[in-house]
């Protein structure tokens, strides 16, 4: 058959097109499990990192398993010292968890358009400070709970997500609880982490920055009236503002509000409130080792 | 060109045409992924396997494609076979995965695999062409492995991720020469290579 008619042409590439999208298609579907296995564990990984920035309850079990790439280990940590949760950040109650419920991703969440969301921010635009244009009803929490060596550490994880200069930046802020359970005004950082973004690599993109990050641990998040006070400012002083990012002032403003809109009212404001009054009992509903 | 010989076309591209000294093309992930040893060895297992893979498959239908698509032919050919590496590491490799971020899909756009489909994989044999590809791949993985040697050794004291040099930071003695960590500083290693390599070997040596 001749090869440059217009016709050779078309069955080539048609042929060719359909070996390759079976291919591609092949690879995808075999490696799926894995894929999402590595990413369950990986952002586990990170809850941890935004739990215990530098300070490790114990130096050498915790350091292994904090750096190891095994699955299996994580998972066991998590068995062991993690409660997830998910709470109704209407009314901040917990909401109850069953196993089939462990695999709910609140971002995807957020996007179905079949939702009624009890928050609607296309709405209410002027709420919608983290950029995300629409709010999940329920979301996750994660408390670390690590009693090693007579020293009780009680960290609340929360997932964090907002707009920055050109993506969504998605990450986790961790919380001293039993700092906060003697009131908001006592509430401490323990960590902030992102596991996702695409800021401009060396300005923006320095949010993953180990220096900066180290810069959070210990500012103050709310005043006595739980208004969040923690930000990124330039030149910060006294105890709740962290060092923006040089060159990236809408990074920097971008973390900023999306800290403001996850620990205010509209973000997970109203669960905490609840638990530091008592009004929850905390652990009830709470079910180990899901996958957050 | 008569007849290459298949040891010809595997060992060339390591010293005697080397895709990346004496050609100057890949430099893009030269420069993004030798930071450190084990991101570049994924990547460099990565990139042999396309070119090797898409060479082979380029020849295979050689006979078949037909000119005024060849390159979008060889284009989907090359795509394809980076989008299941990409799926592959993000299974098997995933913490390396997140490291090379986009530098695996933009094997897409490196020039030595483009290169050698059009320039060697239309004309040759598929044995020939397989060989051809792991050749260039292997000259590529070569200077790569040799740029982040240097770059984890004397930019954070390490290889492979196990301390070397203990760090001034650390309580060790070493003071980390912060310039390798950047990107330039492999512009430096990859010129130096390439003085080395045309001075032990000055027919490679242009305009004389």
């Amino acid at each position: 058959m001749p090869r440059e008619t217009t016709r050779h042409t078309f069955v080539v590439s048609l042929v060719l097109c359909l070996v390759c999208s079976f291919l591609v298609s092949g690879a995808a579907v075999a490696l799926r499990d894995l894929q999402e296995e590595n990413q369950t564990a990986s952002r586990r990984r990170n809850i941890l990192m935004a739990a215990f920035p530098r300070e490790l309850p114990d130096e050498d079990s915790f350091a292994e398993f904090y750096n190891s790439r095994s699955v299996s280990g994580i998972a066991e940590y998590f068995r062991d010292h993690v409660e997830s949760f998910r709470v109704d950040l209407h009314d901040g109650e917990i909401v109850e968890t069953t196993d089939a419920d462990r695999d709910y991703d609140q971002v995807k969440a957020a996007r179905d358009p079949g939702l009624k969301p009890k928050l609607d921010l296309r709405q209410n635009p002027q709420r919608d400070l983290a950029g995300i244009k629409a709010r999940e009803d329920v979301g996750w929490v994660h408390v670390v709970r690590d009693d090693q060596e007579g020293v009780g550490v009680e960290t609340i994880v929360l997932p964090i997500r907002g707009y920055g200069l050109w993506s969504t930046l998605k990450g986790f802020v961790a919380i001293d609880g039993k700092a906060l359970a003697r009131g908001p005004g006592e509430a401490i950082v323990k960590g902030l982490t992102y596991y996702e973004h695409k800021e401009t690599p060396g300005l923006g993109g320095e949010v993953d920055n180990p220096a900066w990050k180290a810069k959070w641990p210990g500012r103050r998040v709310f005043d006595a009236e739980w208004n969040v006070k923690l930000q990124v400012t330039k030149n910060p002083v006294g105890d709740f503002g962290v060092d923006a990012l040089t060159g990236a002032t809408i990074t920097s403003t971008g973390v900023s509000r999306m800290l403001k809109f996850w620990l205010g009212n509209d973000g997970y404001g109203k669960y905490l409130r609840k638990r530091v009054s008592g009004v929850l009992s905390a652990g009830t509903a709470g079910r180990g080792g899901a996958g957050g | 060109m008569a007849d290459p010989k298949p040891r010809d076309v595997l060992v060339d591209p390591l010293f005697d045409n080397n895709p990346i000294a004496l050609q100057v093309l890949g430099i893009c992930s030269a420069l993004a992924v030798t930071t450190q040893l084990k991101p570049t060895l994924v990547m460099c297992a990565a990139v042999i396997f396309v070119v090797a893979c898409s060479n082979a498959s380029v020849s295979l239908i050689r006979s078949q494609i037909p000119s005024r698509i060849r390159i979008i032919v060889q284009m989907t050919i090359i795509a394809s076979l980076v989008i299941v590496v990409d799926q592959v590491i993000q299974a098997y490799a995933f913490s390396v995965s997140q490291q090379l971020s986009v530098f695996v899909g933009l094997i897409i756009t490196n020039c030595i695999v483009m290169g050698r489909a059009e320039g060697f994989a239309m004309k040759n044999g598929v044995a020939l062409s397989f060989m051809d590809g792991l050749g260039n791949g292997l000259g590529y993985s070569l200077i790569l492995l040799l740029v982040a040697f240097v770059r984890e050794l004397f930019g954070s004291g390490k290889l492979y991720g196990i301390t070397v040099l203990p760090l001034t930071t650390e309580g060790g003695w070493y003071e980390a020469n912060g310039l390798l960590l950047l990107p330039p500083s492999a512009f430096f290693l990859i010129g130096l290579t390439i003085w080395a390599l045309r001075t032990w070997k000055p027919e490679q040596v242009e305009g004389s």
